[in-house]
């Protein structure tokens, strides 16, 4: 979309391209922008033609309004909701990850960001029978680690062997890789037209900082840039495709203030539609392996609510009596 | 195109028709209570930090517009411009269950045939999708309320693409903030828009907003104009939201809103529900 050429849109032929631009008319906007009249008049083409032309760009390159009732119609049978497969942490996203919506999981070191990703992974890839696309940007998958959630949950083989299958596990460590993976991934799915062992229902990237926070800091516009860029993709693939995405982000400190909070600034804030933060729990009575989980953004719950989840359990029932003796 | 549809029916009958366009006043009274004339043609800017209720707002107003005047609605249509992704329509549907007294799929689909959405991608294409809406604007008197969010959607992307000069960088949004300012003036829309606060406070700011008798500064609503000069002088209203902290769960926000010209500030506190906003 920009400069015109012959054969854009039906109607503008070369002649017609020379002539405006000899007149400082170079892109589409330039032409919708102008007077038309005056064009007409001063590079003798006719303001008929100038008009219909107009409309013709138009009707092409500006986005078409929708129904709001159309749209609900749409909304209300391509969106789902994906349990977890941790019951306190669906209870704190009002029943699980929703399709179409990107949720960030923003903690510290330790704090157990990947193992939420791999056991969302492992229920949704045996539990729903759904597939999994998990883009990995600092090395912390084990495809062990996935095994053994699995393991606990059905000592059946084959099942063990189906749901690792739907489970897709991409590397990409830098920004570039990861935009051209997400591009790649629309390519596959538009050709597609339904595969046997399910659909691609949950995109994963672990983590969203890895990539993107070299870019930033200084005064360089083109990381922020970039990662609006990350951020648009992600948001309409989570739109077009009906996937929920999962991102996960650090902590660093404010400058200002010296308190922890989600890393990559102020516009990256407003690209999730949920975040929740995982914390250690400290003080006595609390395992190594609980974790604070609490709810920093909904769009339709409010903020502030914390749930418990243990670490040790997560990928079984968690009533299962005879592993709660066995974790350490 | 659409000065022949104007030259097709006089003058008067184009104002009658525009005429019985919603102002401000109806559309939220207790916000902008203290509007001396009805204010027809107005751009106001939802300014806030992520996390403070400017979408909700959104969907308040959107729902006070769409519902039926038999449930204390406007019975008029709504066009929502979304540039990041950002509407959500369930949310929107349960904000119309909870205010409705007798909610049936028929009454919310009949509401929701008011609303109109359009998802934009880029701001040249949101530049040209306002040229194409104008055809909209004029053959729906019924259409009232424009909602863009947000405006500084593409601030980044648009800078890095526009090169070295701050000018070109700046030039699609100065179109588009010049062009909305035609569109609401010459169709007496109402135009709110909603910008992120996506810069960093300067260096020696206050923390929050002060009480209600100090005139806050800029730096304490945390303002940095950051958007080109063209929205700036735009905008009649500017409301800043913010979310109180006091408690853990609380959900108690407030929002200040500054009349450009007159420099009137007012301060409202509202909280959000199932049903969306309720003003305290």
């Amino acid at each position: 979309m920009g400069v015109l050429r012959a054969g854009l849109c039906p109607g503008l032929t070369q002649d017609m391209v020379q002539l405006l631009r000899s007149r400082g008319i170079k892109t589409v906007v330039d032409l919708v922008s102008a007077d038309l009249e005056e064009v007409a008049q001063k590079c003798g083409l006719s303001y008929k033609a100038l008009v219909a032309l107009r409309r013709v760009l138009l009707a092409q390159f500006s986005a078409f309004p929708f129904n709001g009732a159309d749209l609900y119609e749409e909304l209300k049978t391509s969106t789902a909701i994906l349990s977890t497969g941790i019951g306190s942490l669906d209870k704190l996203l009002d029943a699980g990850l929703y399709t179409g919506e990107v949720t960030e999981i923003v903690g510290g070191p330790g704090s157990g960001k990947t193992q939420v990703c791999l056991c969302v992974s492992a229920h949704v890839a045996h539990g729903l029978q759904q597939n999994v696309l998990y883009i990995d940007s600092n090395g912390g998958f084990t495809a062990s680690r996935i095994l053994q959630l699995l393991q606990a949950r059905t000592p059946d083989e084959e099942e063990q062997a189906g749901a690792l299958q739907r489970i897709q596990v991409v590397r990409a460590f830098d920004i570039f890789q990861m935009l051209d993976m997400i591009q790649d991934l629309r390519g596959t799915v538009a050709q597609q037209v339904s595969s046997s062992s399910g659909t691609l229902k949950v995109v994963i990237v672990d983590s969203v900082t890895a990539v993107v926070s070299p870019l930033l800091g200084g005064q360089q516009r083109e990381g922020l840039a970039l990662m609006m860029q990350l951020a648009r993709e992600l948001k309409t693939l989570a739109r077009d495709l009906g996937v929920a995405v999962v991102v996960t982000n650090h902590m660093t400190r404010d400058r200002d203030t010296g308190k922890l909070k989600p890393a990559l600034g102020r516009s990256w804030s407003f690209v999730p539609s949920t975040r929740f933060l995982l914390d250690v729990t400290k003080g006595t009575g609390a395992s190594d392996s609980q974790r604070m989980v609490c709810l920093m953004k909904s769009p339709r719950l409010p903020t502030g609510f914390q749930e418990m989840v243990d670490l040790g359990t997560w990928g079984t029932s968690e009533q299962s009596p005879q592993l709660q003796g066995d974790h350490t | 195109m659409c000065s022949d549809f104007q030259r097709a029916e006089s003058g008067t009958e184009l104002l009658a028709r525009l005429e019985g366009r919603s102002s401000l006043k109806d559309i939220e009274p207790y916000l902008f209570a203290d509007e001396d004339s009805p204010v027809h043609g107005a751009i106001l800017e939802f300014h806030g930090p992520e996390g403070t209720g400017k979408t909700e707002m959104l969907y308040h107003l959107t729902a006070r517009c769409i519902l039926p005047k038999s449930e204390g609605g406007l019975e008029v249509e709504v066009l929502f411009i979304d540039t990041d992704y950002h509407f959500d329509m369930l949310r929107l549907v349960t904000v119309l269950e909870h205010r409705l007294s007798q909610s049936s799929e028929e009454v919310i689909k009949h509401c929701l045939g008011r609303l109109s959405l359009v998802y934009c991608s880029s701001s040249t294409q949101l530049l040209l999708t306002l040229y194409s809406l104008e055809t909209m604007f004029c053959s729906r008197p019924s259409l009232c309320l424009l909602i863009l969010d947000s405006l500084s959607a593409f601030y980044w992307i648009d800078r890095v693409n526009g090169g070295e000069s701050v000018n070109l960088q700046e030039s699609v949004l100065k179109k588009c903030s010049q062009l909305l300012e035609k569109l609401v003036n010459e169709y007496r829309l109402v135009l709110f828009a909603t910008t992120q606060s996506i810069m960093q406070r300067t260096a020696n700011s206050a923390e929050g907003p002060s009480c209600a008798s100090n005139r806050p500064s800029d730096a304490e609503l945390d303002y940095r104009p950051y958007l080109c000069k063209a929205w700036q002088q735009a905008v009649k209203h500017r409301i800043f939201f913010f979310k109180h902290d006091d408690s853990n769960t609380s959900n108690q926000f407030s929002l200040v809103s500054r009349h450009l010209k007159s420099n009137n500030l007012r301060k409202h506190f509202f909280i959000i529900r199932e049903s969306g906003v309720e003003f305290c």
